[in-house]
């Protein structure tokens, strides 16, 4: 049996922050950083398989980089080093990783380690990412990891919008409409009544990305409000009607455009009427 | 917010002009009688000469990115807005939320001076409510930033310029000019051009600190809105003020910082503003995951044979593997340099005032700033990713290596999108 890969020495092998005291030198900065030597400890982790990996996020600290600055740069450095890896070890080292999510760790350290997985992940760790969605404070960078990795992440969102409230609920509303996920429109829709404002204008944003043409009435009715969720909602129009209109529903893409000519009269939302006349210009109405 | 600020007297002119989105056309000329404090001239500022402007990121370089708009225009600085002004924002004339400023009527042009993760977002945002912009350098963090900002400005007809301007002296260089015919001709084929920026990139400098302690969050500061699209971390003293250059999370270190103010008139005067390197590679150490570090050099070659190399000089062995070279009118044929000979040189590079005036692209324009920024993003994501990478400048995406195009384009925190 191998023996086991001792990280504290592999740790050792990574740039410490400098004294400042060599020529052009500045205190606390990596500068003595030996390519060789860090290399060289990368490929020993990668040797050392699941188990080094897992050993190596034990040694993490909560918001301490004064102690653990070296062994996430460590991991990091494996991590990257992953891309050029065959796609079945990849996988395993973000199974390693995602393995040491979730439970009683400290919440900072977990995010550190999801945004790892954020570059190396695949489908196969998108249900772990998608527990996460519940927690508060690993919420958004799951999305992100999620979000990077695509596949399989739209349903992880779905279930996680059914029972969220506050940013987690932002998060999947987000999420889901930088995935297109048509399947969402109606929930995106019964969210422009919500009474927080950031809510109302990303499900505004989020219905007009899927493209929804049944949306086109709620989405111009909510765009009839003031400041500035007036001008986020007039945007979610325009990208709905120019979705439309790339697609199979030129009428419905002219009633938009029309009714956003007709609503901007004033001096101050030219630009945005002058946007509707040309739309409506160019398809010859 | 008054009523005044709401919904001000309509003015006549500049006001009425900026508000379209596209240069209207000549009307017939009507007879008035005009008050002379209408008119300006000496002693007088005619309303219709004001500008409402308005300075997102009050910080370092910001007064200065303020003055710069105000160059050719009549601008009042009516709001300020930073994310330290927790203490004093009233809302009225002071801000946190960038928000609240871009939904003032009577602001037309708004200077973004935050640091560079915001750059793209408040940028697009403005051009959203009707606004002309200038955004310090770099415009974006990412390369997909860049894409959504050009489309932006395109969309809703706004001028953008950004705070970088070496481009303008390289235009009006005679030697520059003709490099610029020659690789804007199309008539080079295999282009042996080897264009090497060494030094000057600040590395050391704008190293970031690894092991610096967490700390309480200054009272007067809105962490949470500083972060904005970037991942809410625990905070330390460096990831604000000027030091912010040394996260990625926020910046990229000397090469985005100084990269842009480098790359950016000689993208200008090779003819690259539309276009991007296939080919870039890196020499440095494994990066850290939070600081910006050292690094050795980058090399990037365009599709045409083109190579930009930047030599950091700060760590490892010096850059050796091309030597400097000029493109020159002997790499063509006699015919070739006649044709080239014959060319007008391009037009003057239009300033910021006179876009915002004429409605015309300025010199720094969305797609040129945006391609410049991708220019330090790929080395950048050379030096962090370890690997030869290659880029397809049409579709802006890393080509064969997912991990590396998890970079060009990084997911933002709700409830910040693009």
């Amino acid at each position: 049996m191998p023996d086991p890969i001792d990280v504290a020495k592999l740790v050792e092998k990574m740039p410490t922050p400098s004294e400042g005291t060599e020529k052009g030198g500045r205190k606390g900065i990596l500068s003595g950083a030996d390519k060789g030597a860090m290399d060289s400890a990368v490929a020993d982790l990668r040797a050392g398989g699941r188990e080094g990996v897992v050993a190596l996020v034990g040694t993490f600290v909560d918001a301490d980089p004064s102690a653990d600055s070296a062994a996430r740069h460590l991991l990091h450095a494996l991590v990257i080093n992953a891309g050029a890896w065959p796609a079945e070890e990849r996988r395993g080292l973000a199974s390693a990783l995602a393995s040491a999510v979730g439970g009683d760790r400290p919440r900072e350290v977990q995010a550190f380690v999801i945004r790892q997985i954020q570059l190396c992940g695949d489908a196969a760790v998108a249900p772990a990412l998608g527990k996460l969605l519940a927690d508060e404070a690993l919420s958004a960078p799951a999305a992100a990891a999620l979000l990077a990795i695509r596949e399989g992440a739209a349903e992880q969102f779905r279930a996680a919008l059914a029972d969220a409230g506050g940013r987690r609920r932002l998060d999947a509303i987000q999420s889901l409409g930088l995935l297109g996920d048509a399947a969402s429109a109606e929930a995106f829709k019964k969210l422009l009544s919500d009474e927080d404002r950031d809510t109302r204008v990303t499900a505004g944003w989020a219905l007009a990305s899927v493209g929804d043409a049944g949306a086109a009435e709620v989405l111009l009715r909510a765009a009839d409000a003031k400041g500035y969720e007036r001008i986020a909602m007039t945007k979610a129009c325009l990208l709905l009607a120019d979705r439309l209109a790339a697609g199979a529903s030129q009428t419905g893409a002219a009633k938009m455009y029309q009714s956003i000519q007709d609503t901007r009269t004033g001096e101050s939302e030219r630009y945005v009427r002058e946007i509707a006349e040309k739309a409506l210009r160019g398809a010859g109405t | 917010m008054t009523d005044q600020q709401q919904n001000p007297p309509v003015e006549l002119t500049r006001r009425k002009f900026l508000q379209s989105a596209a240069v209207a056309s000549a009307a017939p000329a009507l007879f008035h009688i005009v008050p002379r404090h209408c008119l300006g001239g000496p002693g007088h500022t005619a309303p219709s000469d004001l500008l409402g402007g308005a300075l997102i990121g009050c910080g370092g370089q910001g007064p200065n990115t303020f003055k710069q708009m105000q160059k050719g225009l009549n601008v009042q600085l009516l709001a300020q807005c930073d994310v330290r002004f927790v203490d004093k924002a009233d809302d009225a004339t002071f801000y946190t939320d960038f928000r609240r400023v871009l939904e003032r009527k009577d602001i037309d042009l708004v200077a973004i001076a935050t640091p560079p993760h915001w750059h793209a977002l408040i940028a697009v945002a403005a051009a959203e409510a009707g606004k002309d912009v200038l955004c310090e350098k770099p415009l974006t963090r990412t390369i997909a930033e860049g894409r959504a900002v050009v489309n932006a400005f395109s969309r809703y007809g706004r001028i953008l310029q950004v705070g970088t301007f070496g481009r303008f002296g390289a235009s009006r260089d005679k030697r520059k000019i003709q490099t610029h015919k020659i690789m804007r001709s199309g008539l080079l084929k295999n282009c042996e051009g080897v264009h090497i920026a060494a030094g000057g990139f600040k590395v050391r400098e704008w190293s970031g600190r690894p092991e610096m302690k967490v700390s309480e969050v200054p009272k007067s500061l809105d962490w949470d809105m500083y972060c904005g699209p970037s991942p809410l971390k625990p905070f330390v003293r460096d990831r604000i003020g000027g030091t912010h250059r040394n996260y990625w999370d926020y910046e990229g270190g000397g090469l985005s910082d100084m990269g842009q103010h480098h790359f950016d008139p000689v993208q200008w005067e090779f003819g690259k503003d539309d276009t991007s390197p296939v080919e870039i590679e890196a020499h440095a150490p494994p990066a850290h995951p939070e600081v910006t570090g050292m690094w050795g050099w980058v090399e990037m070659k365009y599709a045409d044979g083109l190579t930009f190399v930047l030599d950091s000089k700060e760590w490892g062995e010096p850059y050796g593997r091309k030597k400097s070279r000029d493109v020159k009118l002997a790499d063509l044929s006699d015919e070739d340099q006649k044709t080239i000979a014959a060319l007008p040189d391009p037009a003057p590079l239009l300033t910021f005032a006179e876009a915002v005036k004429t409605r015309q692209q300025p010199g720094g324009n969305p797609e040129a700033a945006h391609r410049a920024a991708t220019i330090v993003h790929l080395a950048n994501i050379a030096i962090r990713i370890g690997r030869k990478i290659r880029f397809d400048p049409a579709t802006e995406q890393i080509v064969g290596d997912e991990e590396a195009n998890r970079l060009v384009s990084q997911p933002m925190r709700a409830p910040w999108h693009l």
